[in-house]
């Protein structure tokens, strides 16, 4: 009987078998084949992720390297230094060689398994780069993206099982792009100093970012606080002074994130920290000079501006006096022989009584002597050039000055002194209800630097300025000239006797308007300390010139006598010094290079300093005043490589 | 055995059945009980390797989908902006549309009964955090600008739970053998924010 049913039935299971065959081959292949190309896919993203980020950090370096300005890069491709670009087509890795940055991306994704031909063919990476903004990525424009790169990486995967249903071959692609990004980190304290960096104060600080003098004020920041130094309690010559941190019990330092130490530093009262700290190794990232990549913003002049001299310094006026951008110094008698002014060096000192009034505004005036010939004009200009010699003094002699400080750069070059006094000051408010308010919306940009010195690493953009000053001034009085010692930078005192004075200040703002594209890059800059007025060796796009600190040995960071000299550091002053006190509304960046300090001083027991982010070595509360900041409104525009898509 | 004993059945049927064998009609039920021996536990094992298989896929596209999901929000940071700085930036994206993202590359996934978590850390402390169903996932601005959260450098976290019912639970000793078991599949992916 059996026989007999399998004579009649047997065929049956092979035909639905069959067809059945059909269907579990499809789903076969949807398991396989598909789950194979998913795991090439992931394969794919991150050969072309990390080829996207290696080309453009290596294009970050580059561009670091020629000092170029973030908005005038350009894609010659022609060295070791220079930008390649491929004008976006996508270019395969086989026609890219050394010494091109894209090279750096095939590396990348050779490394990762994907080559240009690889897997016997079937694979192709491509790599597209262009200056602007990619086409492909969202939110991306030429405002925010200055260079590029896209890579592509695709392999083609035979179908195993799917070749049933007619695919033989699935193409699987992935894309990313990197891109040179214009980047902020609304920090609202970034203390740089590391150890080994020392203020010189009596006594000296080494290797502390936060200290209070006396037992009691706190910082509270709303936008975090970020220090740059790992000491511990242990004491270190010319190295740690101490804890990083340093208070009493009855300070208090409150962020609304963990307050971030570099590796392994530590604060004196843990306890008066709110909510904590958090210790993370490495000694780069967060803890580099956040404007690294940036050279330091140049005089928006091209051209030298007219000069103004004011006889003995003085402007004192009970009226309202408006004064244009002109290359300010003060004089103190005219040369009779040379018919030029004998420039004396001294500071530019504004008071004003009663309704008097003092504006610095595009359309003003020189009251004093203006030079005529061989200047270029920056009256009527939307954002013009100020410059001032000697330094500025508002409100030393009158208590109720008034002074408006409209749109532009304001370039304080130094203060002539030949001795190492208290005395070195650049710029300075006194006064017990001075008031400085601020006109226009593209804001100010205070730059406090020194004339060039004499191995040529001058300010970008003062020399000539400070050269037509010379040939303005009578060769008897004080040089003015990139040779002449004595001219330095001194520290920047804002420091009211009361909390009645007021400073309201704000910082670049690019959306301001008529803002010169040199500057673009500075948005939000209110106070820019010349990195050349530090000990420590900077580099002109803001790296250090040095290697990391050797525990017990000297600081290789720390310029040597010749190069400080060189760079005109104040004597005996080697640690440029920002004093902040009176009733503050400051928005924008207060940058000072590492190695640098500011202190806030009160002296009320309140100081609201406004949407400030601070930049400096080690912040030192001098009162014991609460200081409050609040968010950055316009904080520091980093340049970084980064993906974007 | 059986196979051969058949075949020689067909080929000899007097000699086999002169061997002492006995005969084929009352073998019938042999094939019956090796099937229960070997075929039951051959359909468990058929069963577990398809059941185990759904899982791994389904946890891989998860995975998957949830490190979409954190590379998509990572590109759109603070700094994703179409305007010069200082300019509103209209490029941020809500938790809605990263969920949209985590849906698309999620194929298989239902929407309607995962579970996502998006976190972002700062430090050792947490800045922000939000849950929602992969479904019906909120407008808001994520990552936040509270405590900073959309800053470069912050981490962001994204945990997918889906529940997965299996059939094999039912084989387990002990379980109830008339319901799919249920297993929740978690998975997560951190990256920091690029730009």
């Amino acid at each position: 009987m059996m026989y007999e049913r399998s004579r009649r039935q047997g065929g049956q299971a092979i035909v639905l078998f069959t067809v059945a065959l059909m269907a579990m081959m499809g789903m076969l292949g949807l398991a396989v084949d598909l789950g194979w190309s998913f795991f090439v896919e992931k394969q794919a993203q991150a050969a072309a992720d990390g080829a996207a980020m290696a080309a453009v950090k290596e294009g970050l370096r580059r561009a670091s390297a020629t000092s170029t300005p973030f908005n005038s890069l350009t894609c010659n491709g022609g060295g070791v230094n220079q930008l390649y670009c491929t004008n976006g087509n996508p270019t395969p890795c086989s026609s890219i060689s050394s010494p091109s940055n894209l090279y750096a991306a095939c590396k990348y994704a050779e490394a990762n398994g994907f080559t240009s031909g690889g897997s016997s063919g079937r694979q192709t990476v491509t790599v597209a780069a262009n200056l602007g903004a990619p086409p492909t990525g969202e939110g991306l424009s030429a405002n925010n993206v200055k260079y590029w790169v896209t890579v592509r990486a695709t392999q083609t995967v035979p179908q195993l099982f799917s070749a049933v249903l007619g695919n033989s071959q699935g193409l699987v692609a992935s894309r990313a792009s990197g891109a040179l990004v214009a980047a902020t980190a609304p920090v609202s304290l970034y203390a740089l100093n590391r150890e080994g960096d020392c203020v010189d104060r009596d006594p000296v600080d080494c290797g502390i970012n936060i200290k209070f003098e006396q037992n009691g004020g706190g910082f509270n920041a709303a936008g975090g606080i970020v220090l740059g130094s790992n000491c511990t309690s242990v004491v270190i010559a010319n190295q740690c002074t101490g804890y990083t941190g340093r208070g009493g019990t009855n300070t208090s330092v409150t962020a609304p994130t963990p307050i971030v130490i570099r590796g392994g530093g530590t604060v004196q009262n843990p306890s008066t920290y709110h909510p904590g700290t958090v210790s993370t190794g490495g000694g780069g990232g967060l803890f580099y000079d956040p404007t690294r990549g940036l050279p330091q913003p140049p005089i928006a002049a091209g051209a030298p501006i007219p000069t103004c001299g004011i006889q003995n310094g003085t402007i004192s006026t009970s009226s309202a006096l408006v004064l244009g951008p002109f290359n300010y110094y003060a004089y103190s008698t005219t040369n009779s022989q040379q018919n030029k002014p004998n420039a004396s060096g001294a500071e530019i000192k504004i008071d004003t009584s009663g309704n008097g009034s003092v504006t610095f505004a595009t359309n003003g005036t020189c009251p004093g002597i203006l030079s005529s010939t061989g200047a270029t004009s920056q009256v009527g200009n939307a954002f013009p050039v100020y410059l001032f010699h000697g330094g500025m003094n508002i409100g030393g002699s009158s208590s109720s000055t008034r002074v408006t400080f409209g749109p532009g750069q304001y370039v304080f070059d130094g203060n002539y002194h030949t001795s190492s006094d208290e005395n070195a000051k650049s710029f300075v408010v006194n006064g017990s209800s001075t008031q400085i308010t601020t006109s226009g919306a593209a804001g100010q940009m205070f730059i406090f630097t020194a004339p060039t010195g004499s191995n040529n690493t001058g300010y970008p953009g003062l020399d000539a300025q400070v050269n037509y000053l010379s040939s303005q001034t009578a060769t008897t009085g004080v040089r003015f000239d990139t040779t002449t010692a004595g001219w330095y930078q001194g520290k920047h005192q804002i420091q009211p006797s009361s909390m009645n004075a007021s400073t309201t200040l704000n910082g670049l703002n690019t959306s301001g308007g008529g803002v010169p594209d040199s500057l673009q890059p500075y948005n939000g800059v209110l106070f820019w300390q010349d990195r050349r007025n530090t000990k420590i060796k900077y580099t002109s796009d803001g790296t250090y010139n040095c290697a990391p600190y050797v525990t017990g040995g000297s600081s290789t960071c720390v310029k040597t006598t010749s190069e400080i000299a060189a760079d005109r550091v104040t004597p005996g002053l080697q640690s440029p010094e920002m004093e902040l006190g009176g009733t503050l509304h400051l928005n924008g960046v207060s940058y000072q290079p590492r190695g640098a300090w500011v202190e806030f001083q009160g002296p009320g027991a309140t100081m609201n300093v406004g949407g400030l982010q601070v930049l400096s070595g080690t912040i030192y509360s001098e009162a014991t005043t609460m200081v409050n900041l609040s968010l950055p409104t316009n904080p520091i525009t980093q340049i970084s490589a980064s993906l974007v898509e | 055995m059986m196979i051969l004993n058949r075949k020689y059945s067909h080929q000899y049927p007097h000699q086999v059945a002169e061997a002492g064998r006995r005969p084929l009609l009352s073998r019938r039920g042999q094939s019956i009980i090796e099937f229960v021996f070997v075929g039951i536990p051959m359909l468990f094992v058929l069963i577990s390797i398809f059941e185990m298989s759904r899982g791994m896929w389904m946890y891989g596209t998860l995975a998957h989908a949830a490190r979409r999901g954190v590379r998509f929000a990572s590109v759109h940071g603070i700094n994703c902006v179409p305007n010069p700085p200082g300019v509103t930036n209209d490029c941020t994206k809500t938790i809605a549309q990263i969920a949209t993202e985590i849906r698309n590359a999620g194929v298989g996934l239902d929407p309607a009964i995962t579970t996502v978590n998006f976190t972002v850390l700062v430090g050792t402390g947490q800045a922000a955090t939000s849950t929602c169903t992969l479904s019906n996932c909120p407008g808001t601005i994520w990552p936040p600008s509270t405590n900073n959260a959309n800053q470069v450098g912050q981490r962001i976290s994204i945990s997918l739970v889906t529940p997965f019912r299996s059939g094999l639970a039912m084989f387990w000793p002990g379980s109830s053998p008339t319901t799919f078991g249920l297993i929740n599949l978690p998975a997560s992916s951190t990256d920091s924010i690029h730009y």
